[in-house]
């Protein structure tokens, strides 16, 4: 079910009176948010069921057997098998034909004819957050840093938890399953907060991201047709779509929890308004990033060892973020281009430079902040064009393109809808976000009414609802 | 959502027409002696400035790209609707007789004027789901061809890319390239058309226009098209010898489309 469908429109509300329906009755009430959460992920294919509720048997068990154990060996390796559970779902329904693929091609490079085949596999949406958020909660019994849950109801609701399950943000059980035990108040502050996120959610998928994606797919489908100008508008536009679609995604998610009295953690704090490569990472997909961090990085020594066990971590972790977003190898490229770019930043102690908000307490940013956010934004959009090509021969193709093709002319690209005046409208929502930059959304202050109303007036006239777009992140 | 609803409605039924539909209902009591409706293949073909200066009468091209079988009758529903007075209909068939239903841009333009008019007819053909019934649903669903900047063109009285009054777009180039193949047959004949001959009392004419020979199923399509329709008029193969006429082998360039507009004004009497 996606959260932009009509049947969604139905579901939120019924979910949501059901819950309340039963105030101050916790069972039950995680019991209806778990029986909604399996009816939300198997509206799109029932077979899905069978594997999350498979993950999940697995690792409520392992994660009670791991608490009992005293010897350090035998929690290692159950944690060992938890991992390769998790991970080896993953790689299956993820990774398998990838791996086939690329086995035949480079015996074909090297004259051999391999006669392995690939398989028709559906990939499972969501798994790659649910697999991080049961593979964390695991890790985490194992550290003694959190118990192992007693009630599964609790636990299955954790991992399927509706909100979030599909496309994060990927939450910590230390953070998510105490919640499922705190008996729940109803709060009217936080489910207007909740709907103003939901609000704001909406706007930034269904304006934002799914127009960008009309002129974004038509440029990629003829990068070698248009001109430079075209092909920068393009890449800028990409980098608005996929922000519009995975922090509209993440807002609505965090809206609707906020509906039923949970909290999950910001994904996405104005990455757009980084300064260098290392706040970006601190500001755009929060939940993965730190995942890697707590649970790939430090572990691997972070860089707190010698230089180039520094350089071998970073690259690890990026390349295993970028294998993580699919398996093509455009996104091993993106990954690397980001450790290349951050790399530079740690090494000369700069990455935790720009910790606060930039231009706090003032309007108009300073020449130099102006300059950084602007190069940030610069090698970010560079970048996401890896990620968003078929493959990278096109992505170098439409960055050569770009650069030498060197004419700028206005070109009318045959879309029915947008062109310049796309422009103009991520031009506005830029400042709608640099003004509120310092709050969740832009819903605070004065005249909040009359925002909510202009937003709402918005998604209905200039919302993309006839070329509906799946969210980017559901193929991840 | 009921106030925007109404607005959209308002605007697109008031302002000036910015779609051959939309022209349909603002030609009022005008008389129109010959009217051509069709897909692409009489958009493309049939130039009714030609037609009025050789034969004095007036004409208009109703053509649509890409237009199924059921863009033809809305356009005589509505023609018929609105009371639009005309001495001849000459309804152009081709590949696209087997496809019912209506283009989805056709759908969307006719929306506000089906809305308006509430006519139930008009509105079966349109076959609408009942969640259009949520006010607004129908311009959100349709939003590529008649939201916010459809709505702004027709507010600020953007012109039309098409010259409504007589609705011919000439094509350009010479070649014979095959854009789509003809299928060998035609499933059956629509009886809405057939009934429709019949209660126009025969002012409704029939015809194809020309396509390449070599097109490898148009001489089984003819077969297929003149068993299903004895009556009409078939020029598929009139322009066989003519090759330079061809901007691709299903559409005349504008001397082509001249030639035909001329053989048709010889053929049909005009």
């Amino acid at each position: 079910m996606l959260f932009n469908s009509l049947e969604y429109l139905v579901f939120l509300p019924l979910v949501f009176a059901l819950f309340w329906m039963f105030k101050s009755q916790l069972n039950i009430q995680n019991l209806i948010l778990l029986i909604a959460s399996y009816v939300f992920y198997g509206w799109w294919d029932y077979r899905f069921l069978a594997l999350i509720a498979f993950s999940t048997i697995a690792d409520y068990v392992i994660s009670h057997v791991i608490e009992r154990q005293k010897p350090q060996h035998i929690k290692k390796c159950l944690l060992i098998i938890s991992i390769c559970i998790n991970l080896g779902l993953l790689g299956f329904f993820k990774y398998y034909n990838f791996f086939i693929e690329s086995w035949v091609d480079i015996m074909a490079q090297v004259g051999f004819r391999s006669n392995v085949g690939s398989l028709n596999i559906i990939l499972p949406v969501g798994i790659s957050f649910y697999t991080f958020q049961t593979l964390s909660y695991t890790i985490d019994v194992y550290r003694g840093d959190l118990r192992a849950s007693r009630s599964f109801v609790n636990f299955a609701t954790y991992v399927s938890f509706f909100p979030q399950l599909v496309a994060g943000p990927i939450e910590r059980a230390t953070n998510l399953l105490p919640q499922f035990s705190q008996i729940k108040k109803f709060n009217n502050d936080e489910a207007i907060a909740g709907l103003n996120l939901i609000i704001w959610g909406l706007f930034q998928k269904i304006v934002i991201a799914d127009s960008c994606a009309i002129y974004v797919d038509s440029i990629f489908e003829n990068y070698e047709k248009v001109n430079s100008f075209s092909l920068l508008l393009g890449a800028i536009y990409f980098a608005f779509q996929i922000y519009g679609d995975f922090a509209g995604y993440s807002n609505i998610a965090i809206g609707t929890a906020r509906l039923f009295g949970f909290n999950l953690m910001r994904n996405f704090n104005y990455p757009y308004f980084s300064r260098d490569i290392a706040e970006f990472w601190r500001r755009w997909h929060i939940s993965l990033s730190t995942w890697f961090r707590d649970y790939l990085y430090i572990p691997l020594g972070g860089s707190r060892s010698s230089m180039i066990t520094t350089v071998r971590n970073v690259f690890i972790v990026f390349l295993v973020s970028g294998f993580w977003h699919g398996a093509n190898w455009t996104f091993l490229v993106w990954g690397g281009i980001h450790a290349i770019l951050f790399l530079p930043v740690l090494l000369l102690g700069f990455n935790r430079k720009n910790l606060d908000q930039v231009s706090i307490s003032k309007l108009i940013p300073s020449f130099k902040e102006l300059f950084q956010m602007t190069f940030t934004f610069i090698v970010v959009s560079i970048a996401w064009v890896f990620f968003r090509a078929d493959n990278v021969t096109i992505a170098f193709k439409y960055l050569k393109r770009l650069v030498l093709d060197f004419s700028w002319g206005i070109e009318f690209l045959n879309i029915d809808r947008y062109n310049f005046e796309l422009l103009l409208l991520v031009l506005i929502v830029v400042l709608i976000e640099w003004i509120n930059r310092t709050h969740e959304h832009p819903f605070m202050g004065t005249w909040k009414w009359f925002k909510i109303f202009i937003v709402i007036l918005m998604l209905l006239t200039l919302g993309v609802y006839s070329d509906h777009q799946d969210f980017i992140y559901f193929q991840f | 959502m009921y106030v925007l609803d109404n607005f959209y409605t308002y605007v697109y039924y008031n302002g000036d027409a910015r779609n051959k539909l939309q022209y349909v209902t603002k030609l009022g009591d005008k008389k129109i002696d010959y009217i051509f409706i069709g897909s692409s293949r009489v958009e493309n073909h049939i130039d009714c400035d030609l037609i009025q200066q050789i034969t004095g009468k007036s004409c208009l091209n109703l053509g649509k790209q890409g237009a199924k079988l059921g863009d033809g009758l809305l356009m005589i529903l509505l023609l018929n609707n609105y009371d639009v007075k005309y001495s001849k209909i000459f309804y152009q068939l081709d590949y696209t007789s087997n496809y019912y239903g209506l283009e989805k841009s056709t759908r969307a333009q006719a929306y506000p004027l089906v809305k308006k008019s509430g006519n139930k007819e008009l509105k079966g053909i349109l076959n609408l789901s009942r969640l259009y019934n949520i006010p607004f649903y129908g311009y959100a669903k349709q939003d590529k061809v008649i939201g916010i900047r459809e709505l702004t063109a027709t507010l600020i009285n953007r012109k039309s890319n098409v010259k409504l009054a007589n609705g011919f777009v000439p094509r350009y180039g010479n070649s014979q390239r095959t854009f789509g193949e003809l299928p060998d047959f035609i499933s059956q004949p629509n009886e809405e058309l057939i009934e429709m001959k019949k209660n126009t009392e025969n002012k409704l004419v029939l015809f194809t226009a020309p396509y390449c020979s070599k097109d490898t199923n148009r001489k089984d399509f003819m077969k297929s098209l003149n068993k299903h329709y004895p009556e009409s008029l078939n020029l598929m193969d009139a322009f066989d010898e003519k090759t330079h006429f061809f901007a691709d082998c299903g559409h005349l360039n504008a001397e082509g489309a001249a030639a035909f507009t001329k053989l048709l004004i010889k053929k049909l009497n005009l």
